[in-house]
């Protein structure tokens, strides 16, 4: 492959990938705090099982639409967990994996005799991030730009019910465009890869997802493998090195 | 002495002979499915690249994006799909991202096999209760023979307005491919009268051209609703109507799932028959006519057995 044809095939997803490492990064370490990782999926499944409804109710419904439904979903499911989180503080996380396969078998079940709404889930749960072209680089940009600002603009972001709106939304737009593996893979890893480097964890997480999102993006360029599977590669092995490697504080 | 200017000519000389044709020259098919990169292969000869994005073991409704498959795309002169929605979960994405104007939709670079044939299945209705159902009909096009010849010419028209420099030649080319295609085609046809209605079961509906043009005797499909897994209870009622209903085969291609047809098979002794569905994802010339000729001998191996 020539050499600019090759960066105009990688810029978006490149693009992309960053954008969603820079908020990721942070979020994660938040998620990892609490103990709740698999509240990702949890949300994200939420959101897939409220598009697919609207897929069975309306007939291709257009893209405003199907975010609509999907942040609306999100966003109910951001206040049940702060609920959660506030009655049930020890059991949190064993709820929170359970409304993650409620959301999946339901819509398993939505879908027993939908098959074109097994390709939306699909979608918005693999996502392709080669498939991301400009234009849904610039739609979803100020999600994160927002997100980003909120995020070390005021720290009440990262308590409470803020805390779960905030994620609720990014990670719904997240999920559609890299797909749920490399959402769970970019909030989780950096903070694992980083959780013992105080001080600043977060810039440490931002480097270690931003730098394995570019090396899977361009070892599946040169490998011409899917991107979003070599991502999740690259963040596991980058957490491996840092772990084995990086400086741990004297105790 | 040799003189500076023999020199280089002598260099651009060896350059020429040595480096391959220009690939200007050639005109780049991008085909979604292998049996439409091997029938540019015979109408296009060298004056075409064709590439397959899918290959003879994969299912066309659904693939993953490779860098590749995107290069490919934005060097694509000619797109050469089945159409009828097969490809609606990848190709549309695909073909935004590529950004390639001459074979977007309506374009003459845009070129869908079933919208020139009789298409089977045919319904207005979109209920998606009834399962993956294309509304623009079945998008199988390929198994019956005379849609390749009606699917080539319009892709040799296609070919010509691309490169009307290469008319005379692609024009031959067609009239070579559908001389022996006539030839065998009637060849087919006698050993088809030996098939008519012998009694399947089809995995999906894959095979519906097939089965029109052979009067093969389609019994039910394994899959209750199109694109679904079957179910348990739909199986049951095919085991209690192989027991009434004589069938000869249970037909799948090398990509469904064999689950279901061996759970069949294993209970009814219907034997379960793969056919190639399609060509190798690099066909050369010729394997169009052998992916006939081989379905034809597996069909006639199974009426035989039976």
């Amino acid at each position: 492959m020539p050499g600019a044809e090759l960066l105009e095939i990688v810029l978006p997803p490149l693009a992309v990938g960053v954008m969603v490492a820079l908020v990721h990064a942070p979020m994660g370490i938040e998620v990892l705090r609490r103990g709740i990782v698999f509240i990702d999926l949890a949300i994200a499944q939420i959101a897939g099982l409220s598009v697919v409804l609207v897929n069975t109710w309306r007939h291709e419904p257009d893209w405003l639409t199907t975010q609509t439904f999907a942040v609306a979903a999100a966003i109910l499911a951001a206040f049940l967990f702060r609920w959660v989180e506030r009655k049930l503080p020890r059991e949190q996380e064993a709820v929170i994996g359970s409304c993650f396969i409620l959301a999946a078998s339901l819509a398993l079940l939505v879908l027993a005799d939908h098959p074109q709404g097994g390709e939306e889930i699909q979608h918005i749960l693999s996502g392709q991030i080669l498939f991301v072209s400009w234009p849904a680089f610039f739609s979803f940009l100020p999600i994160y730009l927002a997100g980003f600002t909120l995020w070390y603009w005021t720290e009440k972001t990262r308590t409470g019910l803020p805390f779960f709106l905030v994620f609720a939304i990014v990670v719904t737009s997240s999920v559609q465009l890299v797909g749920v593996y490399v959402v769970f893979a970019s909030l989780i890893l950096p903070a694992l890869a980083v959780n013992r480097m105080e001080p600043r964890k977060d810039w440490k997480a931002v480097g270690c997802g931003v730098g394995a999102i570019v090396t899977g993006v361009t070892l599946s360029a040169f490998t011409d493998q899917p991107a979003g599977p070599m991502i999740v590669v690259t963040l596991v092995l980058t957490t491996i090195i840092v772990r084995t490697f990086g400086k741990t504080p004297d105790r | 002495m040799l003189t500076r200017t023999s020199v280089i000519g002598a260099v651009v000389l060896a350059a020429e002979l040595l480096s391959p044709p220009p690939a200007a020259a050639q005109l780049n098919v991008f085909a979604c499915e292998p049996e439409w990169a091997a029938l540019a292969r015979e109408l296009g000869g060298d004056r075409i690249e064709a590439f397959s994005a899918t290959g003879s073991q994969q299912d066309p409704h659904h693939i993953r994006a490779r860098p590749s498959l995107i290069a490919k795309v934005r060097r694509a002169d000619l797109l050469f799909c089945s159409g009828g929605g097969l490809e609606v979960g990848w190709l549309p994405l695909l073909l935004r991202r590529g950004g390639r104007t001459v074979i977007q939709p309506g374009k003459t670079g845009h070129l869908m096999a079933i919208e020139h044939v009789e298409v089977l299945e045919r319904t207005s209705s979109t209920d998606r209760s009834l399962g993956d159902v294309h509304p623009e009909g079945n998008p199988h096009a390929h198994l019956d023979p005379k849609n390749i010849v009606r699917i080539g010419e319009e892709f040799t028209r296609r070919l010509i307005a691309t490169s009307p420099n290469s008319t005379a030649y692609f024009t031959a080319r067609k009239e070579a491919f559908l001389k022996g295609w006539g030839q065998k085609l009637n060849e087919w046809n006698r050993r088809a009268q030996h098939l008519a209605g012998m009694p399947v079961i089809v995995h999906h509906k894959s095979w519906s051209y097939l089965i029109r043009w052979l009067k093969l005797r389609e019994i039910a499909t394994l899959e209750a609703k199109p694109g679904i897994p079957p179910t348990t209870q739909h199986l049951e009622s095919l085991l209690k109507l192989s027991r009434t209903t004589p069938v000869s085969a249970i037909i799948v291609t090398p990509f469904d799932s064999t689950k279901p047809a061996d759970w069949l098979s294993a209970k009814s002794g219907i034997p379960v028959l793969t056919l190639p569905f399609t060509v190798s994802r690099d066909a050369s010339p010729g394997d169009l006519a052998k992916l006939f000729e081989t379905t034809l001998t597996l069909l006639e191996s199974a009426h035989a057995r039976r």
